[in-house]
């Protein structure tokens, strides 16, 4: 083994002395991401080779490692809350800042070792992170785990449509219930179960990451600070410093886990819950729990931690059975057993059921492509390194399932050359059309979901909240809310999940084959990436808003010349000014350029694309404007953003709905829109109108 | 329609002010901000004074009303305090607690998020106030405890929102444009001020003041009469319609 060959992206030895890792990509000599994290080849307690970080939260950094001594890859934790202390480029040691903050970080410190010595007993538990080492160095403290090659329950529910069957999900949770047995008979709470949290190997056993002690240790000294608990997970004592802590925690936000995994909802967030409780049946989500079951989830989810189970055992006796529920529920014994003949799973290692291995092995197969899927702490959920290889093709027998279900609509799969319309991107991208497919941003936390035009179906794809959607071929392209907006592509099944920008991406449209997008972190700049993720190219110095793709021009308006507009094209070869006003809400259609006029009381004005012919439209202030089929859709501003239409020629304007409106999408028959008085909720309206209805009721 | 407008804002017992409160008035519109930034260590104030620095100026460059202009100054607010902090490389986060107030002509709307309060008050009397992004809000939302018991609840410092790119779902807005009465009167101000001040001495002081600037006079008298040695930055921001 020579060390100096060792690739710090993934802990394998390169063959010769080249720069570039040709298993991971990682380029040796790369600079830490931020000035915060340890540099790759730090050596830590003359025996642990530092490398890449893995993920990253509020409260620590965890890297990837090799034991110098036994030659074997691990995952390292820091302590570093980011609130409490810092580090300066280069160096090593932290410093906490002065004062209370000082003192909290302290009081961190010492529960975060104090939790790692405890773990440390549960050293080789099949179900528990492995602990191996802790120590302090640096002016904070370590912990030494196992490296394991997996993905998150998160990450599975995602691949696995935003959905799991009932049984799966208990499958998954039963290892984690005995798991948690164990650690609260030591007194000690996990505090911080949620999906991803619970780690599922390459063998299909399911791993409890990530001890929320130091996290929580924090949260009850701090002065000021928002309170950092996973909304939906975290029961409501956790919110309040003299809140009681104790089992029924654990046992609510694994309740919590459980009802978001069979019903594809995260509960609401405790804390509303204490005032109008909105929580619904999973059975009303569709999922298919038998009284008993449903009853014992509800329960585990009270919202007084006196009305819940007070042992994990209690919970586990009603789920398990013990119960005389109309539908027999399969015992974790016939669990185990269909696992154990699966998979070479020690004996007394709890395991999952067959087809959820099914379905890990088949996602680890597909990620492949060089990265490792890490057991470790990813506080804060940075689950950048799920990367998956569309290339390696065919997905699990359960996937081919749907497909088929899905191939019964008429699917149009041709790769089509934009992937929205522009007018759509400019209104958020809430939907995209592909044959009598549209795909949406539903009203459950933005999830991204599939209704057939007629059918009033609507199908679950990923559960992450997308916008800026845009369809072309076999995938669907969006920018993720839930990953800082980067770009995903994901197929129509959910599957083969992947993201395909480092950075947040803003009015994403796809066009014969590229994505272009403005960089959130480059200032807004025009940027464009193929659409497998490759040739990231900055088309445009101009810092942007706005974006319209028409006929190999990429329309935009210029922060740095007063929001006017300008156009590029798609080569970047040339650029050139079209209009000399303050714009917003540029759409393009039939040589003609639309946009709202900011220097003349945001009335709606059109152009030529070349400029000339510059003329208003309607007198009308406007918000959102929505070109298609020689309509103009908008908010007029001074009937309270009620949703109009007027034809492109400024003629036979039409009220279509009273209510204040934003974000107008047209979709084949449909528009869509959010109501500026509900936040998020999305609407559907027909296009003379009629037939309001919130998004959930199908097309 | 005629405004006047005061505000004050001390750093209290503490040394530094993370509190910021700033408004401008252009034609018929008027933007008018409290700010309390969260943290304690550096970043505090650095958070509220970007963001409401950034609102004025989104606000100057494109003066308007409507609640759509509100959220895209709110948006403008988020992208500014975003690259404020990639542009310090500071991975600590910056937050702050945010009211702004948007007038039009004769209408007015407002959004906010933590615990800095927007008040209203009409024909001398409290007409609404924001509810807090905070843990005993929820109590008293719920019944568990009593809308006074906020003041000096435990949990006080726990907010559940704070403006920040991440939070932005949280924002609260006002439900619908109000139309502005003659005498109508808001106050913004931060925990450091309502905590001291309660709504009945609010309205009282309120009778007694024509102007802005007396009436915040007053009511900064109750705060220094009864804040204890090394208590929180205040700021208030008050506004009189006629």
């Amino acid at each position: 083994m020579d060390i100096d060959r060792l690739c710090m992206g993934c802990m394998t030895e390169k063959p010769g002395d080249e720069a570039k890792c040709s298993n991971c990509g990682f380029v040796e000599g790369t600079a830490p991401e931020s000035p915060l994290y340890l540099p790759p080849r730090t050596v830590l307690e003359n025996k642990y080779l530092v490398g890449r970080v893995l993920g990253q939260g509020g409260f620590g950094i965890t890297y990837l490692a090799w034991d110098l001594n036994l030659n074997v890859k691990l995952a390292i934790k820091e302590y570093f809350p980011q609130d409490l202390a810092s580090r300066a480029a280069g160096h090593s040691q932290v410093s906490a800042y002065s004062g209370s903050m000082g003192s909290q970080y302290e009081y961190g410190l010492d529960k975060f070792l104090q939790e790692a010595r405890t773990l440390a007993q549960f050293e080789g538990h099949p179900n528990i992170v492995s602990v191996r080492d802790f120590f302090k160095a640096n002016g904070t403290a370590y912990f030494v785990m196992s490296y394991v090659e997996g993905i998150t329950v998160k990450e599975h529910l995602a691949n696995a449509g935003g959905v799991l069957p009932v049984d799966q999900a208990r499958g998954i949770l039963m290892p984690v219930m005995d798991a948690l047995k164990e650690v609260h008979s030591v007194n000690i709470l996990h505090r911080d179960i949620s999906p991803d949290n619970i780690f599922i190997n390459k063998k299909g056993q399911v791993i409890l990451i990530d001890f929320g002690a130091a996290r929580q240790a924090i949260g009850e000294k701090g002065r000021s600070l928002s309170i950092i608990l996973k909304p939906g997970y975290a029961p409501e004592e956790q919110y309040r410093s003299k809140g009681v802590q104790g089992p029924w925690t654990d046992i609510y936000a694994i309740a919590a886990t459980y009802y978001h995994l069979v019903t594809g909802k995260q509960p609401p967030e405790a804390l509303e819950r204490l005032v109008e409780d909105p929580l619904e049946p999973p059975s009303k989500l569709g999922a298919a729990l038998n009284d008993d079951e449903e009853k014992a989830l509800l329960k585990a989810l009270a919202v007084r931690a006196e009305d819940r189970f007070q042992s994990i055992q209690d919970f586990q006796d009603v789920l398990m059975g013990k119960c005389t529920g109309g539908v027999t529920a399969p015992t974790p014994a016939a669990i185990n057993q269909a696992a154990g003949a699966a998979v070479k799973t020690e004996t007394e290692k709890k395991a999952i059921p067959l087809s959820l291995i099914i379905g890990v092995v088949a996602a680890l197969v597909i990620g492949a492509g060089g990265y490792g899927l890490w057991a470790s702490g990813v506080l804060g959920g940075s689950d950048a390194d799920v990367t998956t290889d569309q290339s390696v093709g065919a997905g699990p027998e359960v996937e081919n399932e749907i497909d088929a279900a899905v191939n019964e609509g008429s699917v149009q799969t041709e790769a089509n050359y934009f992937g929205n319309s522009g007018g759509n991107i400019s209104n958020g991208g809430l939907a995209a059309l592909q044959g009598d497919q549209i795909f949406f941003r539903s009203n459950q936390g933005g999830s991204l979901q599939v209704g057939t035009s007629g059918s009033g179906e609507t199908r679950a794809i990923s559960v992450d909240s997308a916008w800026f959607i845009n369809v072309s071929g076999d995938y669907i392209y969006y920018s993720n809310r839930d990953d800082n907006n980067r770009i995903y592509r994901v197929d129509r099944n959910g599957g083969n999940r992947e993201s395909l920008t480092d950075n947040g991406a803003w009015f994403t449209t796809l066009a014969d084959g590229w994505l272009y997008y403005l960089d959130e972190s480059d200032d807004y700049r025009l940027y464009r990436i193929s659409s497998s993720g490759e040739g990231k190219t900055r088309l445009s110095e101009d810092t942007a808003w706005s974006l319209y793709i028409e006929e190999d021009w990429i329309y935009y308006a210029n922060r740095d010349d007063g929001n006017k507009i300008y156009r590029v094209s798609s080569d970047a070869g040339q650029k050139e000014k079209i209009n000399d006003n303050a714009s917003s809400s540029i759409n393009v259609a039939d040589g003609w350029v639309y946009y709202i006029n900011e220097d003349d009381g945001s009335s709606i004005y059109r152009m030529k694309t070349d400029g000339s012919e510059n003329e208003k439209v309607i007198e009308q202030p406007a918000w959102f404007i929505n070109v298609a089929d020689g309509w103009i859709y908008y908010a007029d501003e001074e009937d309270e953003f009620s949703l109009n239409k007027v034809k492109t020629d400024g003629t036979g304007r039409v009220k279509l709905v009273s209510e204040a409106v934003r974000y107008i999408n047209v979709i084949g028959d449909w528009i869509l829109y959010m109501d500026q008085a509900e936040q998020d909720n999305i609407y559907k309206v027909r296009l003379d109108g009629s037939g309001r209805n919130l998004l959930e009721s199908g097309f | 329609m005629k405004i006047d407008v005061s505000m004050l804002s001390n750093p209290g017992g503490r040394k530094v002010n993370e509190d910021y409160t700033d408004y401008n008035i252009l034609d018929e519109f008027g933007c008018y901000i409290m700010a309390d930034g969260l943290g304690g260590h550096r970043g505090g104030d650095i958070a509220s004074k970007a963001v409401a620095k950034s609102i004025i100026s989104s606000f100057n460059a494109s003066p308007g009303f409507s609640t759509e202009k509100l959220q895209e100054y709110m948006r403008n607010a988020a992208l500014a305090l975003e690259q404020l902090r990639s542009a310090e490389r500071k991975e600590s986060s910056l937050k702050t607690t945010l009211v702004v107030l948007l007038t039009g002509e004769d209408k007015a709307c407002w959004a906010h998020v933590g615990d800095s309060r927007l008040y209203l008050f009409r024909s001398g009397r409290l007409a609404f106030q924001t509810r807090d992004h905070s843990v005993p809000q929820h109590l008293a939302d719920s019944g568990s405890i009593t809308a006074d018991e906020i003041r000096f609840h435990e949990d006080r410092n726990r907010l559940t929102a704070s403006f920040d790119s991440s939070n932005f779902n949280k924002i609260r807005y006002s439900d619908k444009p109000v139309r502005l009465e003659e005498g109508d009167r808001f106050l913004l101000c931060s925990d450091g001020f309502w905590e001291y001040v309660i709504e009945s001495e609010m309205e009282d002081s309120l009778a007694q003041s024509r102007t802005t600037q007396k009436w915040l006079e007053i009511m900064e008298g109750k705060v220094i009469s009864k804040a204890e040695e090394g208590h929180d930055n205040y700021s208030a921001l008050a506004l009189i319609v006629s």
